[in-house]
């Protein structure tokens, strides 16, 4: 049977519980790599690429105002590689200087984690992502959607 | 396909290691970490990952444009150690400043003769990198952070270098992390320096506020200065007349010399301009400032900042900082400066307290040896007069001094003593005509003043004639009176200077004058034993002494005062008593009459008040046979048996009658008139002994209280010390233990606007804490508006007295100002509780047949009480008789069931328990506001009815009882309000109550305005800590709601993950019991969700959407109340102007309004322009005062946090101000900032708004 070409995903989740939940919604479809902290997550960057990334905003859950998640997303765009970033949010964005940050930063969509209907939201809006990432790196080939 | 960027070049370049090690290290700033360690972090790992001969991290300051005295370099071989110049530097030229300037400079190949980045620069000498000639190549970026520019990083290399474009990027973010590092570090050290401040603070009241001398306190605050913030000299200055003296210098080699300067007030420009400002001013440069005055001996001098010291509205003098470096003080040590000098204040005026007291302690001594030898002296005249004379010359330290006495129409001289000869002169007997000046001396009863003999209006031509050819300059003139009659005068002159006498210095005058006085009228009489004589001097002597002893208690010298007193003569009761207002209140006792200690008689109904109001002695032989007029006011002690005689002997000082001895005998006819006359002569020592103690007790009260309330940060702490040590001062129970009663009401009210609100009270139960009073309809609000204290002698006319301070001949004088509002503004906060009773119903409690009190119950229902209610009461208070008559003997414990057992069998909330004594019910328990121990008279009360008639008594519609009161307590009748002053801001207002009509005296608003200038600073200082813990707790509660909302948002997505399964509806077939499981579930998470959507909404304030712009304004305006002398000029566009904001908009613009306000506090005008045709996105709203403008270095400061002191109802009000309008109108996406200020011109602020589409 043909091996179907799956897209790799980038998880930068600090939560276990939400960890335990983005493997059982996404792993059937993705080759998903986990990780809960901003070093981690770079240094996964580095050594590999990337399609998609889904990336949580506050990634030290004791440390107030953590927005780790933003440097990590900075970090994405500064390696200049196409992949393409969805931030998970427990606020619906805050200070004018995260807003600064994210204009820059082309992020496809923005998520409320404690919105309802979120896994029906969140698998929706990573096809979505993929398909526009797909369209504009391949224009030649058809958009096909995972879900 | 194309390839993902990047990537791999950047492998190729360098090493994958290395860039994650810099990475996450340069992100990651740990709490702690210094600026310069994590420059130093910078420079290190710039070189070790991008290579190159060595970098450099040159840090500059954007605010003065200025490259900052420090580099950072590593690795290379030339300059490994950073160099550092002695000053900031504007370093305009060469590679740092281009590449600041352009963000990125590229040199290749290094040519002295070609340098592309020095181009604009031709006249500067040898290139930029002419230090390190080595260098061929190098790669300056800029380093910033979100607009702001923080340095430059060079990355050079000793060869000629191609940079890549791969090289250049990751050179460029990795200035993004080190500028990131930068900017965190600083902030952390920012907030770090603030917090370090806030606890200095704390530490120089501590210090400041132990009582020391006015030079030892000066000298400790430049020390605790220096912790934070350098100098390399300092100086204190403060105000004396016309001129600024230093008081107190550090760091100066010829100290001498510095103290001994002095400025002319009126020629000084910068003093002036402080004056004027009521800032701080910063001197850049001494050498180009064409204002500067030098000090003497001083010429190392490059840089200034000084500060106004301010009490209240008045500057007291000036703190000036000397720097041998030019440019040296920040911004940043202004502020601190600043800070500091509420503090230094406060600690001058306790030290100049202290200063004064200590000048008693100094002639303690010596005044006990004058009162000594005065008594003794007693038999000779002509000594007494020497004396006299000779000493108060020696203690005041002037020239000469004379006594004149008042004889037969005439002055005559009977003695003089000029410390040019050094001898004394008496025997003399040089008669002239009674002149004016010595008319107005003996009837003011106080001392005169005569500051500059050349022009004061006091004197006659001929007077200042003879004066000036005496070669006398200033001179004070003391009234001799004793036995409320004026013997004469004595004269002090000053020939040396024109000096003007303190008030303790006159005060202290004053005392030996009343000496002197004492002595003088004593010598003359006769009719008294010798024997007797000397031990009323022995008695006089004792009482001095214990009244100058170091630490005094004032109720302990009351009590010695009896004591002595027993000694001297024989009686059998006596009674010490004191005036307070128009009442004089028993404050101490012989053993057997303690109870009456604390009695208050109106001084027109007692005998004791008889004789103050007569100042003189009564004598009743026969009180059974007591004349009509004494018989009418006679009062009967509380307990002992009936006495037979009294004598009454009033306290004078001067012509001031503080009170009055009283003292009966068993005999008839006990007192003879000479022991009338011993009584009326130790009457004259107990008088000033009382009189010098209590000022000893106040002076040091003071500096007592200023160390406790320095060692509260805590708001609620504070308030309670303030309102307990106000009571205790207006009390006089200053050196009283704590675990004693407290006495008194009132309550600390903080401003927050235009309202007043009660942050503490002695009401219990508190029902009026947090209440809020509106500043123009409450007696409080009075002390705000008039900035004076505020008496309000009986609280149901609308009469009020303001204590203001008037010119009189003998200086500044407070007096009682007598004004009026419209009606009694007087609020009784508890009324409400009882306003609605409709029904009352009282049971007498009996116990053998004998009333002991009265059980009371009221209802506010229309029907009243029903006859099987009052039933049940009747026989419940029966049956628990015992229990009652317990409770009344002290099982106090008991009272609150027996209550509530009341309040149940007749369904209400409302009933007292009342214990009869005497005449009186005396309120034991109670759900009303009225205090326990609150009494009522019997016959005017329908409870009291129940005692009468020995019956249970309904009245089922109150209203109709002529005998009903809606209030029970104890009514408070008079009332002293204190404006709390911080600077020249009215914060609060301290307010204390009487039921005693009348009750306070110009003296207490006095002495409770000294201690107000503490409360203030306390209270701003409680502030400060509150605004941060504040903060914090609001940054505490995000962060919960955020950690909350993670476990929550997980639980239901796996929930709808579970619904979404593919075994779900098979499931649900099989077992229903799950979809009600899942239906349940899922509401709870509805509800935990709305509750965490509605904390969040409470933190951070309504979404901002379309918000009418034009509506906001006009509300601001309104809410504002802007006075009629500032002029309001709306040019608005007459549109529907929608901008993107809140509901707050209209708080935000009330705050620009109310400090342009207060930037015109003598009128102006306010222009508001709104701008929506220069640009697309945003209205520009402008906001222009003409007010008092801001300086340049404190434009960006205004937005700080503390820095502005207005509140409105939706912001916490805790001054924040500005600093909370910047953050809304951030979090409208907008921008607020000082467009245009001009000190003295005004000021504009700029603010700009979204669109809304």
């Amino acid at each position: 049977m043909h091996k179907e070409l799956r897209y790799r995903m980038l998880v930068v989740e600090d939560e276990l519980s939400y960890q335990e939940l983005y493997a059982d919604i996404l792993s059937a479809h993705y080759e998903l790599t986990m990780v809960s902290s901003k070093e981690a997550a770079m240094s996964s960057l580095r050594k590999q690429s990337f399609d998609i990334a889904l990336v949580d905003m506050r990634l030290k859950a004791n440390e107030r105002g953590n927005i780790d998640g933003i440097d990590v997303i900075e970090f994405i765009r500064a390696l200049n590689i196409p992949t393409v970033v969805i931030l998970n949010s427990g606020f619906p964005t805050q200070t004018p200087e995260i807003t600064a940050r994210l204009k820059k930063l082309d992020v496809f969509a923005v998520l409320d984690k404690s919105a309802d209907g979120q896994v029906e939201k969140l698998t929706e809006t990573i096809a979505q992502a993929l398909a526009k990432q797909k369209a504009e790196l391949l224009p030649d080939q058809s958009t096909k959607a995972m879900l | 396909m194309q390839e993902p960027q990047g990537t791999s070049q950047l492998v190729a370049t360098l090493p994958l290691e290395k860039i994650i090690e810099v990475e996450s290290s340069l992100l990651v700033i740990h709490p702690g970490t210094q600026v310069t360690d994590v420059l130093r972090r910078v420079a290190e790992t710039t070189n070790s990952v991008l290579g190159g001969n060595f970098c450099v991290v040159q840090p500059y300051d954007q605010k003065t444009d200025r490259f900052l005295v420090e580099q950072f370099t590593a690795g290379g071989a030339t300059k490994a150690e950073g160099f550092k110049w002695t000053e900031p530097r504007l370093y305009p030229y060469g590679a740092a400043r281009t590449a600041l300037m352009e963000g990125l400079l590229v040199v290749e190949n290094y040519d002295e003769e070609n340098r592309p980045f020095i181009a604009q620069a031709p006249g500067m000498i040898k290139g930029a990198f002419r230090d390190v000639a080595d260098i061929k190549a190098a790669l300056g970026i800029r380093l910033e952070v979100g607009g702001e520019w923080l340095g430059v990083l060079f990355v050079n290399y000793p060869e000629p270098h191609t940079f890549t474009d791969e090289e250049k990027r990751v050179a460029r973010f990795f200035a993004v992390q080190a500028a990131n590092a930068i900017h965190n570090a600083r902030v952390y050290e920012r907030e770090q320096k603030a917090h370090e401040l806030a606890e200095t603070l704390r530490e120089v009241s501590i210090i400041l506020t132990v009582p020391s001398d006015l030079p030892t306190v000066l000298e400790l605050i430049l020390k605790q200065l220096g912790r934070v913030v350098h100098y390399d000299g300092a100086i204190i200055g403060l105000v004396e007349g016309d001129t600024l003296v230093s008081r107190a210098a550090m760091g100066f080699r010829d100290k001498g010399a510095v103290l001994s300067f002095s400025l002319n007030i009126g020629e000084d420009k910068i003093f002036q301009q402080m004056l004027r400002g009521r800032r701080p001013i910063v001197i850049p440069d001494v050498r180009t400032d064409s204002t500067w005055k030098p000090v003497p001996t001083v010429d190392w001098v490059r840089s200034w900042v000084g500060a106004p010291l301010q009490i209240e509205d008045k500057v007291i003098g000036q703190i000036g900082l000397y720097k041998k470096e030019p440019d040296f003080y920040s911004e940043d040590d202004v502020l601190i400066i600043q800070a500091f000098v509420n503090q230094v204040a406060v600690a001058v005026r306790t030290a100049t307290l202290f200063e004064e007291t200590s000048k008693y302690a100094d002639s303690r001594a010596k005044l006990l040896e004058i009162a000594q030898t005065l008594t003794s002296a007693i038999t000779e005249p002509e000594l007494v007069l020497q004396e006299t004379i000779q000493r108060t010359v020696k203690l005041l330290d002037v020239t000469r001094g004379a006594i004149i006495l008042y004889e037969n129409g005439a002055g005559r001289l009977v003695a003089a003593f000029d410390t040019r000869f050094g001898t004394v002169q008496s025997g003399i007997s040089l008669r002239f005509p009674d002149s004016p000046l010595q008319q107005k001396v003996r009837s003011a009863g106080y001392p005169i003043m005569l500051v500059d003999v050349a022009t004061d209006t006091l004197l006659s031509s001929f007077e200042r004639e003879q004066f000036t050819e005496y070669g006398i300059k200033s001179s004070l003139l003391l009234p001799l009176i004793a036995r409320g009659r004026a013997l004469g005068s004595i004269g002090l002159d000053e020939t040396r200077y024109i000096r003007e006498f303190s008030p303790k210095e006159q005060e202290l005058a004053q005392i030996l004058a009343d000496l002197a006085a004492v002595a003088i009228d004593n010598s003359r009489i006769y009719g008294v034993a010798e024997r007797e004589l000397s031990a009323v001097i022995l008695v006089a002597q004792n009482l001095m002494r214990e009244a100058l002893r170091p630490s005094i208690q004032i109720d302990h010298f009351l009590s010695y005062v009896m004591e002595q007193t027993l000694v001297l003569l024989e009686f059998d009761a006596g009674w010490l008593l004191l005036r307070e207002g128009d009442w004089v209140k028993i404050v101490a006792t012989d053993e057997h009459h303690r109870d009456d200690i604390g009695r208050s008689f109106l001084i027109e109904d007692c005998i004791s008040g008889t004789s103050m109001l007569q100042k003189k002695t009564i004598n009743i032989p026969d009180l059974a046979n007591m004349p009509q007029e004494h018989k009418r006011v006679y009062k009967a002690p509380l307990t002992g048996k009936t006495t037979n005689s009294e004598l009454v002997a009033p306290l004078m000082v001067g012509t001031k009658a503080i009170g009055a001895f009283n003292i009966e005998s068993d005999r008839l006819a006990a007192f003879e008139p000479r022991h009338a006359e011993m009584l009326r002569l130790l009457s004259d020592h107990v008088a000033l002994a009382i009189e010098l103690a209590r000022s000893r007790e106040e002076a040091a009260a003071f500096s007592r209280i200023g160390l406790d309330l320095s060692r509260e940060t805590e708001m609620d702490a504070v308030v309670r010390s303030v309102l307990r040590y106000a009571l205790r001062l207006v009390h006089r129970q200053l050196g009283e233990k704590e675990q004693r009663e407290q006495r008194g009401y009132g309550q600390v009210l903080l401003r927050e606007g235009e309202k007043l609100v009660i942050r503490y009270t002695t009401n219990d139960p508190p029902t009026d804490l947090n209440m809020n009073a509106d500043i123009n309809k409450c007696v409080s609000g009075l002390a705000v508006l008039e900035r004076k204290p505020i008496i309000v002698p009986n609280v149901e006319k609308p009469d009020y007295y303001v204590v203001e301070s008037v010119e009189t001949p003998s200086g500044l004088e407070d007096e009682m100002v007598a004004r009026a509002t419209d009606r009694p503004r007087y609020q009784r906060a508890l009324e409400a509780n009882k306003a609605s009773m409709y029904a009352e119903f009282a049971v007498p409690l009996l116990a053998n047949d004998v009333i002991i009190g009265v059980l009371n119950v009221e209802t506010p229902r229309t029907s009243g009480f029903t006859a099987e209610q009052r039933e049940s009461l009747t026989s419940f208070a029966r049956s628990n008789a015992a229990r009652f008559a317990e409770t009344f003997l002290g099982q106090r414990d008991i009272l609150h069931e027996l209550l509530e057992g009341a309040l149940v069998r007749t369904d209400t909330t409302f009933g007292q328990i009342m214990h009869l004594k005497g005449e009186e019910l005396i309120i034991e328990q109670t759900t009303g506001g009225e205090r326990i121990g609150t009494r009522l008279q019997v016959n005017t009360s329908v409870t009291g009815r129940a005692v009468l008639t020995g019956r249970p008594v309904y009245v089922p519609k109150v209203a109709e009882d002529p005998d009903y009161q809606r209030y029970l307590g104890e009514e408070m009748k008079s009332e002293l309000a204190i404006p709390l002053l911080l600077a020249d801001e009215v914060i609060g207002v301290l307010n204390v109550e009487s039921p005693i009509p009348g009750f306070f005296t110009l003296e207490q608003a006095r002495t409770l305005e000294t201690f107000a200038g503490q409360a203030a600073v306390a209270i701003d200082r409680a502030k400060r800590f509150e605004g941060r813990r504040l903060a914090e707790i609001g940054g505490l509660a995000g962060d919960i709601v955020h950690r909350l909302n993670n476990p929550i948002g997980a639980t239901s997505m796996r929930l709808e993950l579970f619904q979404g399964h593919d075994s779900y509806p098979k499931l649900l077939l099989d077992y229903p019991y799950v979809g009600n499981f899942v239906e349940r579930t899922e509401r709870d998470i509805r509800n935990a969700k709305a509750i965490i959507q509605e904390l969040r909404t409470q933190l951070k304030g309504k979404e901002p959407g379309p918000t009418a712009l034009i509506p906001a304004i006009s509300d601001a305006l309104s809410k504002a109340e802007l006075p009629g002398h500032i002029k309001v000029r709306s040019l608005l566009p007459d549109q529907n102007i929608q901008v993107i904001a809140n509901d707050r908009l209209i708080n935000v613009f009330w705050n620009l309004f109310d400090n342009a306000r207060k930037a015109m506090p003598s009128g102006g005008e306010l222009t508001i322009t709104a701008d929506t045709a220069s640009d697309d996105q945003w209205v520009i709203v402008r906001v222009q005062d003409t007010g008092m403008g801001i300086e340049p270095w404190r434009r960006d400061l205004v937005f700080e946090l503390g820095e502005t002191t207005a509140a409105d109802s939706h912001a916490p009000a805790r001054g924040y101000g500005l600093s909370w309008a910047k953050d809304q109108v951030m979090s409208f996406g907008g921008t607020i900032e000082v467009e245009d200020s001009k000190p003295g011109v005004g000021t504009c602020m700029k603010l700009k708004l979204h669109k809304a589409k």
